[in-house]
């Protein structure tokens, strides 16, 4: 059965579902600035004393932001911010991936985590991203040795299958979603 | 008290398990335009082909899983033994120092007993995993492969808490329980240097680690120690990426009922220098898993425990007990692997035969097939129990049980009322009360040749000139005759003509369910004699229990006499259940036996009616289409009812457990008439519902069909 495909604001409308269905909160702004403006919004309302960034997060991440620390100093900060080398449609799913420890703790230990993606990087299936993934996993000199799809915040339901969100990953997550014009 | 408590949890666990398990399907829709159980079944399909494709070529994947992990700077160990594989994992953490071992879940860990062996050696092994963590406090193993601590409820869990930190831990709380998991694992996380994860699959084209997780512990485990381990079996090897996300798809929603995880990982090497990575292969059996063309297809398994979140004795006993360090039915057919087969022998007498697991297996492992295949070898080890061998005895020769039979009728006629045996029971067994043979058994009342109707309702159906033998099933024989008797009326109303063979006993179930083979063969080629010697086009019974075991089980049971394996399979195209044949060869109109009815009716499939033959939308279709009935839905109505065969004698307790849930559904439909469509199921649950007071009656779908034959006023059937 031949399945059209669908186009951008169709696959912005399902990473959308995706991504809250699983707790996480989509945004959509229009350009960088608007991103940044918004990771800013973010921590004044979580007031956050302590925001950390990835080197690439940096960019949107406002001044000050804590980058490259170590995990007792990222630690429980309120506010981390990442950039997503994609996203997924279909699950509403961001990839990230670093080959630098420190800078993947970031989005481990803060409370809130923040994901800046561009919808130029959102692909609709598993099976795309999962291309992406093969590609970056190649051995040669920018293999990307560790990395993931990351869906809402962190959860269990171990306990009489009671869902909690927020174990020892983030207890939030935010998806920044540059769509531009 | 502690068996309610574990009941009661299981309870609501396999309830919303199956719910989000069901619902996740439902709304998901493939790239290929299927959703539901239809895209489903073609995800399956598409796994297990993968799957087998590794298992036939596991040393080429896993050559190139290995040159591509090495050549990304990972180690690759293969472990010698289970002993071996603790080995090198103790000296990975003596060598960086580390006297503490932080881990993800990980089931291979269990299976080679790594905590202990460790701990023994003064390294403190962490679980991570909330649930482990909790089973840890405890000092249990896991009770679920995906939800460890899933037999507790909240409030153990706080008791549990409140010993192991000393202080006041909310048993009511859950939120506050999870966050106590976040502050006394932190400080393990920080001071191990040695991570130990497992492994969801590899993929050996570009030797990649993808791991499936929602806690966030994984990150922990992998990024902040400098050492991670990779402990895994043979069997998580995958070929491409594409594989891999078919299993993404499946493993969530089977497991936790997740359209997919907060993280699926991706590991390919150490991400830095200094930094290592170790891949640990354990074999411990699985080798000679595969060498077994009966236990081969199991190494498909990717440890989703959705067999043990359906499985409805796992419901009354637990993981502990259903299962050994695997639980559910996947562990009841890897433990003679792993572990040794008295360790299975236990287990695998507690299953019911429901064939529920394999439905929802996502790699279609014919698990209900295998467990029975462990059965025959610990009967071929042990041999049967006196009791059993007495039982199978009479119950093998025809002459004997009918003997058997006709004598009980007779003697316990003083203490017969209303079709049950008046008798007192010991405490074990009182919950149900047992039915009375009759004095004049179904082959008494039945003609050898009954003649097509000629007049009546149903008489031009598609069934007209068309001659069905009929198999009346040896309980039904003695204890049920009346099915059989309206079973047989309904044939030839329809304008068939039936022939009853005399020479017809017991298809051998009985005896596959107790691990007879040998008994069972000859009982089923003296059936496959029997029927084959009749020149009739179908072969038709109301006693579904027996059309599954002549379809379904006679081939495998001949998988090693071709002669018979093929006598089989002729006969089996000509096998139907009642209901399959009145709607799909007789094709009886909707409304031909309509009539009013004061009855409030719900309808219970036997679980191989609906998990193997697909004959349950024929009987509902009979049920209120032909007959115009309106059904309750009974809730649970795809969980079996408990008979089991051999079960409801080796562990009653489990057959007890399993009716009440059903008696409880029931009864919250309201309906004071239960139809279902196998003899088994209508004994258990008549005897279950007598022995409790209820008033519920309980009868077969050709019964309520034949009542309606006849024109009649309004009552109740």
């Amino acid at each position: 059965m031949q399945v059209e495909p669908p186009d951008t604001s169709q696959l912005i409308d399902r990473f959308r579902q995706g991504a809250t269905q699983a707790g996480a909160t989509v945004e959509a702004v229009p350009d960088d600035l608007a991103a940044v403006a918004a990771v800013g919004a973010m921590a004044r309302r979580l007031e956050a004393a302590r925001v950390t960034s990835t080197p690439e997060g940096a960019h949107f991440a406002p001044a000050g932001a804590l980058v490259g620390g170590t995990a007792r100093e990222v630690a429980d900060a309120e506010l981390g911010v990442s950039v997503g080398r994609l996203a997924v449609a279909e699950t509403g799913s961001v990839l990230l991936g670093s080959n630098d420890p420190q800078s993947r703790m970031v989005g481990m230990l803060a409370r809130t985590h923040v994901v800046v993606v561009t919808a130029g990087d959102l692909v609709a299936t598993l099976d795309d991203a999962a291309a992406t993934v093969r590609t970056l996993a190649r051995p040669g000199p920018d293999q990307l040795r560790y990395m993931g799809f990351v869906t809402g915040p962190s959860r269990t339901a171990d306990i009489e299958r009671v869902l909690t969100i927020g174990v020892q990953g983030p207890r939030a997550l935010h998806v920044v979603l540059i769509v531009g014009d | 008290m502690r068996d309610i408590q574990l009941r009661t949890n299981l309870l609501a666990f396999q309830r919303g398990w199956r719910q989000s398990r069901d619902a996740r399907f439902a709304e998901y829709k493939g790239p290929d335009g299927l959703s539901g159980e239809a895209e489903f079944n073609a995800l399956r399909r598409r796994l297990a082909a993968a799957k087998d494709g590794v298992i036939h070529d596991q040393a080429g994947v896993f050559a190139r899983f290995k040159a591509a992990a090495e050549s990304n700077g990972a180690v690759v160990h293969e472990a010698t033994s289970a002993d071996d594989a603790t080995h090198y994992i103790l000296s990975l953490c003596e060598r960086t120092g580390s006297t503490i071992l932080v881990k993800t879940k990980s089931m291979v860990s269990e299976e080679i007993f790594l905590n202990h062996y460790l701990e023994a050696r003064g390294i403190r092994a962490v679980e991570t995993d909330l649930g482990e963590w909790i089973v840890q406090l405890r000092h249990e193993t896991p009770s679920h492969m995906v939800m460890p601590a899933i037999h507790l409820s909240r409030k153990q869990v706080g008791e549990t808490f409140s010993e192991a930190t000393g202080r006041e831990v909310s048993g009511e709380d859950v939120g506050e329980q999870v966050g106590l998991a976040r502050t006394e694992l932190r400080k393990d996380f920080l001071a191990a240097r040695v991570g130990m994860t497992g492994a969801n699959a590899l993929v050996a084209e570009t030797g990649t680690a993808m791991i499936i997780t929602n806690e966030g512990n994984e990150a922990m485990v992998t990024t902040l120690p400098d050492v991670h381990v990779v402990l895994v079996g043979y069997e998580k090897l995958v070929a491409t990426f594409e594989d891999a996300m078919t299993q993404l798809r499946l493993l969530p929603r089977s497991a936790t009922g997740q359209p997919i995880t907060s993280y699926v990982t991706f590991i390919s090497g150490p991400d830095r220098a200094g930094r290592e990575l170790h891949y640990v292969f354990v074999d411990n059996g699985r080798s000679a898993m595969r060498s077994d063309p009966d236990f081969v297809d199991a190494l498909r398994c990717i440890r989703c425990a959705a067999c043990a979140s359906v499985c409805p004795p796992y419901q009354v006993v637990g993981g502990h007990v259903f299962g050994h360090i695997y639980s559910g039915a996947i562990g009841l057919v890897n433990t003679p692997f792993h572990h040794g087969l008295k360790h299975a022998a236990g287990p695998q007498s507690l299953c019911v035969s429901c064939n529920a697991c394999q439905t929802v297996c996502p790699v279609d492992i014919p698990l209900p097939r295998q467990i029975l295949d462990v059965r025959r070898r610990v009967v071929e080890a042990n041999g049967l129990s006196p009791l059993k061998r007495a039982i199978l005895f009479v119950w093998g020769r025809p002459r004997l049980f009918r003997a058997l039979a006709r004598a009980v009728a007779v003697l316990g006629r003083p203490v017969t009322r209303d079709g049950f045996l008046r008798l007192p029971m010991p405490a074990r067994h009182r919950w149900r009360t047992p039915p009375a043979p009759r004095l004049r058994p179904a082959r008494q009342r039945l003609k050898t040749v009954i003649e097509p109707a000629e007049t009546g309702p149903l008489a031009n159906s598609g069934a007209k000139g068309i001659t069905v033998a009929y198999f009346i099933q040896c309980l039904t024989d003695p204890l049920a005759p009346e099915q059989a008797e309206s079973a047989v009326k309904l044939l030839s109303a329809c304008g068939a003509r039936v022939v009853v063979p005399e020479a017809q006993h017991c298809c051998g179930l009985p005896f596959i369910d107790s691990g007879d083979a040998r008994g069972a063969k000859r009982l089923a080629r003296q059936t496959i004699l029997t029927l084959e010697s009749t020149a009739a086009d179908y072969v038709v019974s109301a006693a579904n229990s027996c059309v599954a075991a002549i379809v379904h089980d006679y081939p495998h049971l001949f998988r090693d006499e071709p002669q018979w394996k093929v006598r089989a399979e002729r006969l089996r195209d000509r096998v139907l259940d009642l209901a399959s044949f009145l709607v799909n060869v007789a094709r009886l109109p909707a409304g031909a036996l309509a009539g009013p009815s004061s009855d409030v009716v719900t309808y219970h499939p036997f679980c191989q009616s609906l998990n193997v033959l697909n004959a349950d939308r024929a009987a509902r279709r009979l049920l209120t289409e032909v007959c115009g009935l309106e059904l309750r839905e009974l809730p649970e109505a795809n969980v079996c009812c408990g008979f089991g065969g051999s079960t409801s004698f080796d562990a009653p307790e489990v057959a007890r457990g399993i009716v009440e849930r059903k008696l409880s559904n029931i009864d919250s439909t309201g309906a004071d008439l239960l139809v279902t469509d196998n003899p088994g199921c209508i004994l258990h649950l008549q005897g279950a519902a007598h022995a409790s007071g209820r008033r519920l009656r309980v009868r077969h779908l050709a019964e309520i069909m034949v009542t309606r034959l006849a024109p009649r006023s309004p009552g109740s059937d």
